[in-house]
């Protein structure tokens, strides 16, 4: 499948951390094979640093391959609105329009595609097209695991606490700070 | 159901904002420590004197020193006077039996505490619920009278306090105390505030 292909081509080939790397280069590297050591590492990097945008897209990529949607989704919409000069058709663009697809979220999955149809080459947009085919399909078992949603009961028992948060925190927070409740729409 | 999602697509993007859906959260991961100041002052009663009622003015400042360890000072003012059966004890002096009950006018202590941290809510996402408990010790100088209108002389005395403090707004809230010292056993509540 083409988009699987698209997908597939932006996740790390590497499956061990070679020496003479820095740090960085080398959890870059750790993210296939220990996705939680590496997102770890990631989520500490500050945002004055010159590899945020990076670690933010490593931190994406990881999230959305080991399904934390909560995270995820923060980081998706953080990304969109601190780099929004994506008129490539980037990668992480689609990585969010794949995860508001495989929860079935059509509003503002159909409102992205809309403002990136406008915007992204003509080259990208047969990506667009694939996207909202399968946004239009209703098929069974799309809905996927939902275990790994945000749980506050869980996060209270080990004391971390979350507070409804507002808008403009997108653009103040660290997005490892963030975390967004998407439901999933789809049926099982 | 097209034209629906078509229009509703519409209106969001004539809205000129970035996309935005699902429900924002925030992740509180601040490490837990005592606030940098600490300020409270409160009402406290007596509940160890059957013969005085005891009406006290509680203040109290703290700064950090470590992590969850506070010191600082704290202030009793003291309004004595009896209560019924003190009253009824001190009649015992028409048949010639002088009573005198001691009693306070102020303290001063220094105050060092540990701040145990309990827990913190986000209650029906409307307010902010931080409740701690606190211990803590100390010494200072009691000013004590012989009797509630006596003679006044000075007392060395230690402290102790227990405290369940509540924060509902941000830097703020209301605290439950008992403080003993040599003149007495005081429960007591007020507010506070926290500046960090």
């Amino acid at each position: 499948m083409p988009v699987l292909t698209w997908v597939l081509a932006f996740t790390p080939t590497s499956t061990e951390a070679a020496p003479g790397l820095d740090l960085f280069e080398q959890n870059l590297q750790l993210a296939e094979t220990d996705a939680d050591k590496a997102l770890e590492f990631f989520r500490e990097i500050p945002q004055s640093s010159d590899r945020f945008r990076i670690a933010t897209e490593e931190s994406m990529k990881i999230l959305y391959r080991t399904e934390h949607w909560p995270e995820f989704f923060a980081y998706a919409q953080y990304y969109r609105r601190r780099w929004p000069t994506t008129a490539k058709g980037e990668g992480m663009d689609v990585l969010e329009l794949l995860g508001l697809l495989r929860h079935c979220q059509t509003l503002p999955l159909h409102a992205l595609l809309s403002e990136y149809r406008a915007r992204w080459p003509k080259s990208k947009l047969p990506i667009l097209d694939q996207i909202t085919s399968l946004s239009e399909l209703h098929f069974k078992g799309k809905a996927g695991d939902k275990t790994k949603e945000l749980k506050p009961f869980q996060d209270h028992l080990e004391a971390r606490v979350l507070w409804k948060g507002k808008e403009e925190w997108y653009t103040k927070a660290h997005p490892k700070q963030l975390r967004v409740k998407v439901a999933n729409e789809c049926s099982n | 159901m097209m034209f629906i999602t078509t229009l509703a697509t519409l209106f969001l993007i004539s809205l000129e904002e970035p996309v935005s859906y699902g429900d924002l959260y925030f992740e509180d991961t601040k490490d837990r420590e005592a606030p940098l100041v600490h300020f409270k002052v409160g009402y406290s009663q007596d509940i160890s004197n059957s013969f005085l009622d005891l009406h006290s003015i509680v203040a109290d400042a703290q700064v950090r020193v470590w992590r969850y360890f506070s010191t600082g000072a704290l202030f009793q003012w003291t309004h004595s006077q009896y209560s019924q059966s003190g009253r009824a004890f001190r009649d015992l002096s028409a048949v010639g039996l002088v009573v005198k009950v001691p009693t306070q006018q102020w303290a001063l202590f220094s105050h060092t505490t540990v701040d145990f941290m309990i827990g913190q809510w986000n209650v029906l996402n409307m307010f902010p619920l931080r409740v701690d408990l606190i211990v803590g010790g100390g010494a200072g100088a009691i000013r004590s009278l012989d009797d509630v209108n006596g003679a006044s002389s000075w007392k060395i005395s230690y402290l102790w306090s227990a405290e369940q403090r509540m924060m509902f707004y941000k830097n703020a809230g209301l605290y439950v105390q008992i403080l003993g010292h040599r003149a007495g056993t005081h429960l007591g509540a007020g507010l506070h505030a926290n500046f960090d």
